[in-house]
């Protein structure tokens, strides 16, 4: 039965404002946290890991398709909606993200631009204040109705841009919401999953899709148990698999009431500068296990640029305005 | 040789290898026994009625692809107050997170508050556009200040939820009635909605789930578990909410419950068999060896079907009581014969080889008769109809050897004593000589009468009148609909509803046995769906298949381009969604403008709650996306709607630029704006219920039905059929076609493979519906291509059996009319119902099987009597008064005690709650009371005034007994 539209389509268009795909080299416009040495406490390791993760350790980031490459999305049904032929949900997009702000009451800017189908050309600005009580901002404009639309902050729990992530694993939670406990240093012992598509679910698009990542197998990896503070929450905590050079999380679980809910791979690689934390993730693959559903970000390295000289009035919605002519 | 040789021998056969058949029937029943438990009893409607029918395709269509096929709704309305209460919203978040972690739950289908996808549709305290969750997803807080701000926001949040307030609130005034969030004419307007927040308080809510499949090959485990849980959430709450459930998931696994729960019953009738074969025969193996040959073909029976894996309903459950009830007919004459010839000769062998060979022709040709019943309705495309043939005629058949035969044999084995009181028993006599005093005076009229009497009453409850005079009526009445119908129906007995009200026909409103426990005769399933039908906008679902016309390009595979990039099939042959220019009726303003029309028509149809569709989805986006910035978008709901250029250019102030004052959107490029936000923002999978996302070019509206009455439910689908009609040539309807067309080819996933179907055009010029609105018309269609059909074809087969067995056309003829007289009372019993509203038992299809089955049973009677009267007439010299005597005397108080065993047999099927097996029952146990008061009152005067040479020639060779 149904009359679920009106819930999705509310839900849809905060999703699609919130995430945005600004997040996943997204940067929380903090100081610099200095490399560690020394034996790390877990808490440690959390802070090390979201500073990392966030890209604060960068002035900017632009991911933008070019030469044939561009960074791409690909989401695909549960396995009971998997029918042949049936090819996968994908979206083009381009990003950029400004970490430092010459204006003090900011604290980050970050633009992502739709690049393909029907939402071609949409495009969103999201403001990151410094004062924390203030609620970030998404400025989104439509081009076919040639409109610049507001909308607020989304949630934690919200999806991350249609897939099976949510707004809070990749940019919301931060390491003071959950309780860390360091289980073991170990070593990274397995190849890093990927989608897997079958000939029918192929595209041209999708024929460039890594698999998976045997690259990390054998590194030195902290791994953490952090358990949610929230009440009722989705999970009750994940166990992740740290690199303890570069603090990628390579592979994350959660568990609810003790299953294994849901696995996050991501396979973080170089970009060659002096501080090893500065990586970007060249594929992050999310698989749901009580259903099967998964979803895949794949950004290629000749998409990214880092610490460019684009002056910060470029993140404003002028250039939203006129990205895609 | 003549016949007596052949059942001589057979006789002698069986005799001389008595233990080695014993033996063998013994093993067979034995082997069957071990497959009983493996009967497929899963109760699925999906599989009952054929899929080729253009209704059943399109539903089971809207089901494999839009999912959605095993619908619940939970209900909760809270006794004081209104909902906005802490408790009443922490319960209601506990209830949805337990429901939708039940086993099978496809839990991104439900719908309830506590839904994450249940947002706020309105604005920040910044002015921007919120979507913030309605209920957090970790509940609600414990602070007192937090707490009343997140209450009060659920409540601004719900009373401004346009869509999703009307389906999940209700609403009642200071008077217990319920208050409508749409107008008059089914549109949401601001009056309407303010109207009922100053009027009236919500009190209740509803939690809508989705079941997967797998779950009915657990019914039993499946329904446990529910009850369990409600039985808590009772416990804790129960007196400050009332709790109601219903849906069909668990309507189907409630009914095969309750036959568990009843399963004493059979033992009562089991019993009361039991003590009246004992009454007749005062020889306890004289009741229970008859008792125990019936018993073998009912578990041969039942492990067949468990051998089989046919997949059967709760209906089957009358497969085994027929079988009791005809079984233990032909074990009582033949019980019978072999005590008589015991008594006469005194040796069990001889009194069990002549009670063999003289019972065998009769009780072959009336196993025969019996079933030509079945015969008939095997050939109807309905597996229920077919699952009882081919069980009913495999039982019957076996009866030949587990009572007629076996019985004699474990006689001779272990013979009862004979003694003096064995005399016949003085009601028989008494029978005897008031019947042959009444057809051989001037009383003889009184049988007459009576058939008369019942004939008449017949046709007038069926309106076989108006019937015929409509049909009389001719070109010139069709202008008056209903003369219409019933001409393109040939629908001669309106009075007879032939549509089926579902719950009802699987369940009773009320039950005796529970009065009578004092546990209350209400039937909870009933009551809590009608509860609900109240509350809700409706409980019943109406699916529109929406398909483009033109057809739809394939989706390009990885091998539309070459290794240089350059693309060798061309966008003529293959789409890409990234790169072409979106295609697909879904993405055409026109074609989602038609179908908003068509969903306010829908909601303005009185019998018609509320409808969703992704049309809605766009909708709210254009309306969300074009209010005023700083406004709530829900004060400009004139928004609410597909961007047309007329609508645009009527509601410039919200479309207009500021740079560009006389900007409108493109109306295409709008709603694919939309649909593209839609989808990169919509969780993979999650708008799979509503549109194609993958072609755009399909998609389904679903109406919420608010009734169930089969005559409303059948002008529901009428009306919708003649407005798509109407507007066919709309634009934008143009180009969409709705529901399975004739003649098409699908291919449809399930759970146990693909299915493959080529659909039979029953309805030309007809949209096909799915939903269970289609499945309730889809029934009355196969209804009324059977009702008067199957009854013909079970008549002509009787015909020519009997003709065939009396070598009498005038026998033949008069025992048919006999046939004929039951039917038609069978169909007044149909107008009655209809005329009370008992649609329990309206002439619905489940009851037409009952039909032929009676008129194949009910011959049997007629039969014996035909048979007998030839046998006595000439032994009593052709004295018609003591030749009817004799035979009254005989098979007459046989005949009797059979029926009395029959009905005994039938109080498990009338006395649970469900009403299919209830309803059979009634009108098989109708039937064949008339058929005996025609077998021992009417056929012996017509078989007097026609005089046929079967009965009145001279005597057959060959009569005398063996000693």
């Amino acid at each position: 039965m149904a009359t679920r539209e009106n819930l999705l389509a509310m839900k849809n268009l905060r999703i699609l404002v919130a995430s945005a795909l600004l997040c996943f080299l997204d940067a929380q416009a903090q100081p610099p946290l200095s490399y560690p040495s020394g034996p790390l406490t877990a808490d440690q390791v959390a802070e090390q890991v979201y500073t990392s993760a966030h890209g604060g350790l960068v002035q900017n980031a632009v991911s933008k398709g070019k030469q044939g490459e561009v960074p791409l999305l690909v989401n695909r049904v549960p396995l009971e909606g998997r029918r042949p032929g049936r090819k996968p949900i994908l979206q083009t997009f381009d990003t950029y993200l400004n970490h430092h702000p010459q204006d003090p009451a900011l604290r980050s800017l970050q633009m992502a631009i739709l690049t393909s189908g029907k939402a071609k050309g949409t495009g969103l600005l999201f403001t990151e204040y410094a004062d924390e009580q203030r609620s970030s901002n998404i400025t989104m404009w439509l081009p076919a109705l040639r409109k610049i639309r507001q909308i607020n902050e989304p949630s934690y729990e919200d999806v991350w841009f249609g897939t099976n992530l949510t707004y809070g694993e990749i940019v919301l939670r931060k390491p003071s919401d959950e309780i860390h406990e360091l289980l073991e240093e170990t070593v990274f012992d397995s190849c890093l999953d990927a989608m897997m598509l079958t000939e029918g679910e192929q595209t041209r698009y999708t024929k460039g899709l890594p698999g998976p990542q045997c690259g990390h197998k054998g590194k030195p990896v902290y791994r953490l148990k952090s358990t949610t503070k929230f009440e009722n929450w989705w999970y009750d905590y994940h166990v992740s698999d740290i690199d303890m050079n570069t603090f990628a999380v390579y592979r994350t679980v959660y568990y609810k009431d003790r299953e294994k809910i849901k696995t996050v791979f991501v396979d973080w690689q170089s970009l060659d500068q002096p501080d090893p934390r500065i990586t970007y993730p060249r594929y992050i693959y999310a698989i749901s296990h009580a259903d099967g559903r998964d979803s895949m970000v794949y950004v290629p390295r000749s998409t990214i640029e880092l610490n460019t000289d684009l002056p910060d009035s470029f993140w404003s919605a002028e250039t939203l305005k006129a990205y895609v002519q | 040789m003549g016949e007596n040789d052949y059942t001589r021998r057979y006789a002698r056969f069986m005799l001389r290898h008595r233990w080695a058949v014993i033996f063998l029937l013994f093993a067979a029943t034995i082997v069957a026994a071990f497959y009983v438990n493996k009967i497929d009893l899963r109760n699925d409607p999906d599989s009952l009625l054929p899929l080729s029918n253009r209704y059943i395709a399109t539903n089971l269509y809207s089901e494999r692809i839009y999912g959605m096929g095993n619908l619940m709704v939970w209900g909760v309305k809270v006794k004081d107050g209104d909902i906005y209460q802490p408790w009443f919203i922490r319960m209601l978040i506990d209830l949805y997170r337990d429901v939708s972690h039940l086993e099978y739950a496809n839990t991104d289908n439900f719908i309830g508050l506590p839904s994450p996808r249940m947002r706020n549709l309105g604005l920040s305290a910044q002015g921007t556009l919120d979507f913030t969750r309605l209920i957090p997803g970790n509940g609600l807080s414990n602070d007192p200040d937090e707490l009343k701000a997140q209450m009060a926001f659920l409540r601004a949040g719900l009373e401004r939820h346009l869509v999703m307030e009307p389906l999940l609130i209700y609403y009642e005034d200071a008077d217990g009635n319920k208050c409508e969030l749409l107008d008059g004419d089914g549109r949401i307007t601001n009056a309407s909605i303010a109207h009922v927040h100053a009027q009236c308080m919500a009190k209740g809510t509803f939690i809508v789930g989705d079941f997967g499949d797998s779950m009915k090959e657990h019914h039993l485990e499946w329904i446990a578990a529910v009850q369990t849980l409600m039985a808590d959430y009772q416990a804790r709450y129960g007196e400050r909410v009332e709790f109601l459930i219903s849906g069909e998931p668990y309507f189907l696994a409630t009914m095969v419950r309750e036959l568990w729960d009843k399963a004493w019953l059979f033992g009562i009738s089991l019993l009361i068999v039991l003590v009246v074969l004992w009454y007749q025969f005062r020889h306890w193996s004289c009741a229970v060896l008859p008792l125990l040959g019936v018993g073998m073909t009912i578990v041969l029976t039942l492990g067949l079907m468990g051998y089989t894996q046919f997949r059967l309903t709760t209906m089957m459950m009358l497969t085994p009581m027929l079988l009791l009830a005809i079984g233990i007919g032909h074990a009582m004459q033949i019980t019978r014969r072999f005590m008589q010839e015991l008594r006469h000769c005194g040796d069990p062998e001889i009194a069990a080889e002549v009670a063999l060979s003289r019972t065998m022709i009769p009780a072959a040709l009336s196993i025969g008769t019996d079933l030509h019943g079945f015969l008939a309705i095997s050939f109807v495309d309905i597996s229920f109809y077919k699952a009882y043939a081919y069980f009913g005629i495999f039982g019957m058949s076996t009866l030949i050897l587990t009572t007629t035969t076996l019985i004699p044999l474990l006689m001779v084995t272990r013979p009862p004593k004979l003694h003096n009181h064995e005399d016949q028993r003085h009601w028989e006599a008494r029978l005897a000589v008031g019947i042959t005093k009444m057809l051989t005076g001037r009383l003889k009229w009184i049988p007459v009468a009576v058939v008369i009497g019942v004939l008449w009453g017949s046709a007038h409850y069926a309106e076989l009148g108006r019937g015929v005079s409509a049909i009389l009526a001719g070109e010139a009445g069709r202008k008056d609909p209903e003369i219409a119908r019933i001409q393109d129906e040939f629908d001669i007995m309106p009075g007879a509803e032939k549509g089926i009200h579902y719950p009802r026909a699987a369940f009773k409103d009320h039950y005796a046995l529970g009065d009578w426990f004092g546990t209350g005769g209400e039937v909870q399933t009933i009551a809590q769906l009608d509860t609900l039908s109240r509350m809700m906008p409706g409980v019943i679902t109406a699916n529109m298949v929406i398909r483009s016309k033109s057809g739809t390009l394939p989706p390009c595979d990885a091998g539309a381009w070459d290794k240089t990039g350059e693309r060798i099939i061309g966008p003529d042959k293959c789409f890409d969604e990234l790169n072409d220019p979106p295609r697909g009726i879904f993405n055409d303003a026109t074609v989602l403008n038609a179908l908003s029309e068509f969903e306010d028509w829908l909601r303005a149809h009185p019998n018609i709650g509320f409808t969703s569709s992704f049309v809605q989805f766009v909708k709210t986006a254009n309306m969300m996306l074009n209010a005023p910035p700083g406004a709530e978008p829900t004060e400009h709901m004139n928004l609410f709607a597909i961007p047309t250029v007329e609508h645009t250019s009527a509601n410039r102030y919200a479309y207009a630029t500021p740079d560009d004052p006389d900007y409108l959107p493109d109306p295409n490029a709008a709603v694919q704006l939309y649909n593209g936000i839609l989808l990169a923002s919509a969780g993979s999978g999650e708008l799979d219920s509503f549109v194609n996302v993958q072609n755009w070019d399909e998609g389904i509206i679903v109406a919420f039905v608010n009734t169930m009455n089969p005559v409303k439910a059948h002008q529901t689908i009428v009306d919708i059929q003649n407005y798509l009609a109407a507007h066919k040539d709309d634009p934008g309807m143009r180009k969409l076609r709705v529901g399975i067309d004739g003649g098409e080819r699908i291919v449809l996933p399930g759970s146990e493979g693909k299915t493959s179907i080529v659909t039979v055009d029953t309805i030309p010029g007809r949209a096909a519906i799915g939903g269970f609105l289609g499945v309730t018309e889809a029934t009355r269609d196969v209804a009324f291509e059977e009702w008067l059909q199957a009854p013909a074809a079970t008549s002509m087969t009787v015909f020519a059996m009997t003709a065939i067995m009396f070598r009498s056309w005038l026998i033949a003829g008069i025992l048919v009319s006999l046939c004929f007289i039951t039917l038609m009372s069978q169909y007044g019993l149909g107008g009655y119902m209809t005329s009370i509203q008992e649609w329990s038992a309206n002439l619905a299809f489940h009851v037409q099987v009952a039909l032929s089955i009676a008129m194949g049973l009910g011959i049997d009677y007629g039969v014996y009597v035909v048979a007998r009267l030839r046998e006595e007439i000439h032994d009593a010299g052709h004295s018609w008064r003591i030749g009817l005597y004799n035979t009254l005397n005989s098979t007459g108080s046989a005949i009797i005690i059979s029926v009395v065993v029959l009905l005994g047999s039938l109080i498990p099927l009338m006395n649970t709650e469900l009403a299919n097996l209830w309803s059979v029952s009634l009108y098989i146990g109708e039937a064949l009371v008339l058929d005996v008061v025609l077998a021992l009152m009417l056929l012996p005067l017509l078989l007097y005034w026609f005089k046929p040479r079967f009965v009145f020639a001279p005597p057959p060779k060959d009569r005398a007994g063996v000693c």
